[in-house]
């Protein structure tokens, strides 16, 4: 872990040096530019609405993931039977047939990761409200936030393959259940809320609980 | 860390605000903290380089050398794989005297015939569309930086336009991810019944490399500025014809007023 140096008083921002960053191209651009003129985006001096979007879109994946987690996700069934399965119950299943690094692997992609991953981004979000001194700590968060994000498409991905690949009539087939529906928005709603919030925020609030 | 590269916090930048100027072209920003960064480059081109910032440590710039060349190569690859890994099954399974073969695709259309069409789009964009055209991106941005010479101005802007929606889209092509699902579906079904894995999944372990390969080779800044260089080329050569085409003009109304 860094510590913030003592020296750190002759570091400066671009905003206050009246510079802009395009955050597609990562030009440097004159505070009075509106459109980087490398790539064409929109150049602003942080992300527009930054904490609004990201605690809309943050809430809206935390009331989806609760369909996520009740809701079937796929049936499993042979000769004609079986249960619907929920994301739990099928990693308790995983378990029961002895697959335990597996259903590890489920578990932690499916119902730790976005559920981290929400409550990480609550707390970054508050963190802007109320600056501390641990930025360092913050930001390697979001890192982790944004990096992690992608992984929990996996049990989507388990679900179209199944279902396309087990079609075997009686003997056994896989249908997808309406869970998919609010687990993928979740992963994809959580993914949006990332790439809206502005880590650039957390750097300012600190500076602004220093002076 | 190997020899021959080289980590470099990048310089911060200390002089007076006055002295700030967004021309200068080792100037940066880091875009997750802000900081005002001159990159104090190490001019030469054969060592691996990366720099970072300062204060939160961001990577702001890997720098490979050949890095394009490599990457390219590595493109071409990517899009050699790309039919058949969408083409041959990924999976096959046998129970019985059952065989069922599976690609991508099928696993789309089996989602979106069970009423989940949002999910089967979702999953289509995601391991098909997404890395499709990332690659064929790639294809005509490198083409507008070898071959730049014979692009038209319009082609270069639309070259700098694609290589935006380049960097947009990194986080929504998912490759690595559907190869992992494959490796836990074959799992999970292997007491079920045998499943073998298909001619697809080895393009598709391909695919995965070859992006890879793209995004350790490929400096996104090295490609942005020799985008913008063209840029700035064609900006001066345009102002350069104005000129002397208003001169030409002058001239000939001086003509003109002669005559009268």
């Amino acid at each position: 872990m860094k510590t913030y140096p003592a020296d750190a008083q002759h570091w400066i921002n671009g905003s206050d040096a009246g510079l802009k960053l395009c955050l597609d191209c990562h030009k440097v651009c004159a505070e009075q530019t509106e459109r980087c003129p490398r790539c064409g985006a929109r150049v602003h001096q942080r992300r527009q609405n930054s904490i609004a979007r990201s605690w809309a879109l943050t809430l809206t994946a935390a009331l989806l993931y609760i369909p996520a987690n009740l809701l079937p996700m796929m049936t499993v069934s042979k000769f004609e039977e079986g249960q619907p399965q929920t994301i739990f119950s099928g990693v308790i299943e995983l378990v029961n047939h002895g697959m335990v690094p597996i259903a590890l692997l489920v578990f932690t992609a499916s119902v730790v990761v976005p559920l981290l991953k929400l409550l990480g981004m609550v707390w970054l979000l508050i963190c802007v409200r109320f600056p501390g001194a641990a930025m360092h700590r913050q930001q390697t968060l979001y890192r982790v936030i944004v990096w992690i994000g992608r992984w929990s498409m996996l049990d989507i991905f388990i679900i179209s393959l199944l279902v396309g690949l087990v079609q075997f009539g009686q003997l056994g087939t896989v249908t997808a259940g309406i869970g998919a529906y609010a687990f993928a928005s979740v992963v994809v709603t959580t993914m949006l809320a990332a790439m809206q919030f502005d880590p650039r925020l957390l750097w300012d609030a600190a500076e602004v609980k220093k002076l | 860390m190997k020899a021959d590269s080289l980590q470099q916090p990048a310089d911060v930048y200390s002089q007076s605000k006055s002295a700030i100027c967004p021309e200068d072209s080792h100037l940066t920003l880091c875009p997750d903290c802000d900081l005002v960064i001159r990159e104090v480059v190490d001019s030469d081109p054969a060592r691996k380089l990366i720099i970072c910032c300062p204060r939160c440590n961001r990577n702001l710039r890997e720098y490979h050398p050949e890095g394009l060349i490599k990457s390219l190569s590595w493109v071409i690859t990517g899009l050699l794989l790309f039919l058949p890994a969408n083409i041959f099954p990924v999976l096959v399974m046998e129970i019985l005297d059952h065989q069922e073969a599976s690609t991508i695709w099928d696993g789309v259309m089996a989602l979106y015939r069970e009423g989940l069409q949002g999910v089967a789009l979702l999953v289509f964009v995601l391991a098909i569309l997404v890395p499709g055209m990332r690659l064929l991106i790639l294809l005509f941005v490198m083409g507008a930086i070898f071959q730049e010479q014979r692009f038209q101005k319009w082609a270069k802007r639309f070259a700098r336009h694609l290589f935006r929606r380049y960097v947009q889209l990194g986080e929504w092509g998912m490759v690595e991810i559907y190869l992992l699902g494959i490796l836990v579906a074959v799992i999970k079904l292997a007491d079920m019944a045998m499943v073998q894995p298909g001619a697809g999944l080895l393009c598709f372990a391909g695919l995965m490399a070859a992006e890879l390969g793209i995004s350790i080779c490929m400096d996104e800044q090295e490609v942005w500025e020799h985008l913008e260089e063209s840029r700035q080329l064609e900006e001066s050569r345009q102002l350069e014809e104005s000129r002397q085409l208003e001169e030409s003009r002058q001239l000939e109304e001086s003509h003109e007023n002669v005559s009268c």
